[in-house]
């Protein structure tokens, strides 16, 4: 059994929790897994094709909304297909990249733990530390938001952007040049802004002149930290440049694919479905083929028994020869074939008509130890009923009613509400409870 | 994921896992990993995943405040297209829950869909504890009492609560 099952619950974890909900709105309702094969109904419900195909062959309304609906108006929904594939190809990656890491938050507080003890040691004038304190601080801050404003490296800049933030307050708190230099030139040249250089006025003019140096040399000779490589064609970029550098590649590329070269989009844009299909034992349907093979539902009270049999027959799937099953029990077996096989014409890697034949004999065995529950909402069951019955209820409703009058009649009404309270309640046919915040989770 | 792996159980003989049993391990896994306030639920039995047991803390405000609630779940072999049997199994007083536990809701049977689960079905049986549907009482005399007589429906009520073993 795979250890990794994906569930929403695992996003709670990471540093934003919220892509619990993103998670879990790509789930179909009804099997609360990932869609497979979408399909929207006609009020704009989305369900795997297997789950609402089996739930309107039971019960004719949307699981969501219950407004009524076909099996034949299903039409594919195509986009949150493809969002399903782009969104678990970098699902695993997202999942390592913003799980906390707690070895590097130690390491870094560990870090500036040891800046602050040497900042205690070297502030010996103390009064005018504090004096400017806060300031720094502000002045930090809003440093830190200009420095996240850029939107280009950012990959980079997360990874390091603590270890950095700690060494430049303790490098402007302490003196300690030698410790720090390596630190301080990645500072400078990743930022490349000015507005640093007053801080150190007041409290660092030693610092100061060996930084403005090592600024210009960082603007003059771009080092390796400045260069970015493009996602697209892998060449190293100027990270000036790189937006338009990135531009140009797509450009690129687009054309490249509408060329009948038929290169593959470099970056799946598209996803990964077209490109797999290739490998496939059997090709994916065309929407032709799809309409010719798709097997129509039939009518239980116009089918025969026999033609059942002939259609289970034909479609291989196995059936008690000896005739000891019900018609109900082969025509739900092959309702649920049905369902099986329509579905699997949506999918997007369809399976052999044997293994449909398997899942539905594996799907029966399971079943099997339970008794099928009793369906109790289908309307038109309800309808039937009490159009056979009406004239029997309505007549004895009237022989109630007039047996009631007569005992009120003879008997006071004293006692009389609590009786027939109490009358309704081996009743449990009027199930009218309204219930707030059921939607709710 | 390392919670589910313990607690899964093992696929029925035949193969492959069910239907059932993999939504209801679904359901599970966001009950441990992210629970609601004042509800729980858990299977019976590992191997088993079609009977739990759920409690509802009852809501503040109401009479059932402070008290905690019994429920039994028995889902079919076509969950979720059909509604579990969902039964009190801490003795009840309530307009909507006769003598036996049973309920009277409608999401539980004409209203059921398939896009419910143990959860909705626990809040929606918390949010019945406070708001009874006294039109169409299980319990003729819960229904009375509930409007008209606060005092004695306290009584019978924590005189039933006292029955639990």
């Amino acid at each position: 059994m795979d250890i990794d099952i994906p569930d929403p619950t695992d996003w709670l974890k990471t540093s934003i929790p919220n892509l619990q909900a993103l998670d879990t709105s790509l789930g179909c309702g009804v099997c609360k897994e990932y869609f497979t094969a979408p399909m929207l109904t006609s009020c704009g419900h989305t369900f795997c094709s297997l789950c609402i195909r089996r739930h309107l062959s039971s019960v004719q309304k949307c699981p969501t909304c219950r407004q009524p609906d076909e099996e034949n108006k299903l039409r594919k929904n195509t986009i949150i297909e493809e969002l399903i594939s782009a969104f678990l190809n970098v699902r695993k990656e997202m999942l390592e990249r913003l799980a906390p890491k707690i070895e590097d938050e130690s390491t870094s507080r560990r870090d500036s733990d040891i800046d602050m003890t040497r900042a205690e040691k070297r502030g010996s004038p103390g009064a005018d530390d504090g004096a400017e304190d806060p300031d720094t601080m502000d002045r930090r801050r809003g440093k830190r938001r200009k420095r996240e404003e850029p939107p280009n490296g950012a990959s980079q800049e997360s990874s390091t952007d603590r270890l950095r933030r700690s060494t430049r307050s303790s490098s402007q708190r302490t003196n300690s040049r030698l410790s720090n230099q390596a630190h301080d030139q990645i500072v400078d040249a990743s930022d490349g802004d000015d507005d640093f250089t007053p801080l150190d006025d007041a409290s660092d003019y030693e610092s100061d002149s060996n930084r403005g140096k090592r600024r210009k040399q960082a603007a003059r000779t771009p080092d390796a930290e400045d260069k970015v490589v493009c996602p697209l064609c892998f060449k190293p970029q100027d990270r000036s440049t790189v937006d338009v550098h990135v531009n140009q590649c797509i450009d690129l590329a687009s054309r490249a694919s509408v060329s009948p070269q038929k290169k593959p989009p470099p970056l799946g844009f598209r996803g990964p479905a077209p490109s797999g299909a290739s490998n496939r034992q059997r090709p994916p349907y065309t929407d032709e083929e799809k309409a010719q093979l798709r097997i129509p539902k039939g009518n239980l009270s116009l089918t025969k028994e026999a033609d059942i049999r002939k259609k289970l027959k034909g479609y291989g799937i196995r059936y008690d020869v000896s005739g000891k099953e019900s018609k109900q029990v082969l025509w739900a077996r092959l309702q649920d074939f049905i369902n099986l096989w329509n579905a699997n014409l949506d999918s997007l890697t369809p399976k052999l008509q044997r293994e449909l034949v398997r899942d539905l004999d594996a799907r029966e065995r399971s079943q099997m130890n339970q008794k099928p529950s009793v369906v109790q909402d289908k309307e038109f069951e309800r309808d039937v009923w009490s159009k056979k019955y009406g004239t029997s209820f309505a007549s004895l409703t009237a022989n109630a009613r007039q047996s009631s009058t007569k005992k009120e009649n003879v008997s006071t009404s004293a006692g009389g509400s609590s009786a027939a309270a109490t009358s309704q309640a081996p009743e449990p046919t009027m199930m009218t409870a309204e219930v707030n915040g059921i939607g709710s989770p | 994921m390392s919670a589910s792996a313990a607690t899964a159980p093992t696929a029925p003989a035949g193969g492959s896992t069910t239907n059932v049993t993999k939504r209801l391990q679904k359901e599970l896994m966001k009950l441990v990993m992210s629970p609601s306030p004042g509800i729980s639920a858990f299977p019976d039995d590992p191997s088993n995943m079609l009977k739990w047991t759920g409690t509802i803390n009852g809501p503040e405000g109401t009479y059932f405040e402070g008290k905690t609630f019994k429920l039994s779940f028995t889902f079919p072999a076509d969950y979720p297209l059909q509604p579990p049997t969902v039964i009190f199994k801490t003795p009840m007083f309530h307009p909507n829950v006769d003598m036996a536990g049973r309920i009277c809701l409608d999401i539980l049977k004409d209203k059921w869909s398939a896009v419910y689960d143990i959860s909705s079905i626990l809040l929606s049986l918390q949010s019945l504890l406070g708001e009874p549907n006294n039109k169409s009482p299980l319990n003729g005399q819960a229904a009375q009492l509930w409007d008209e007589d606060p005092k004695e429906y306290r009584r019978l009520l924590e005189k039933r609560h006292q029955e639990e073993d």
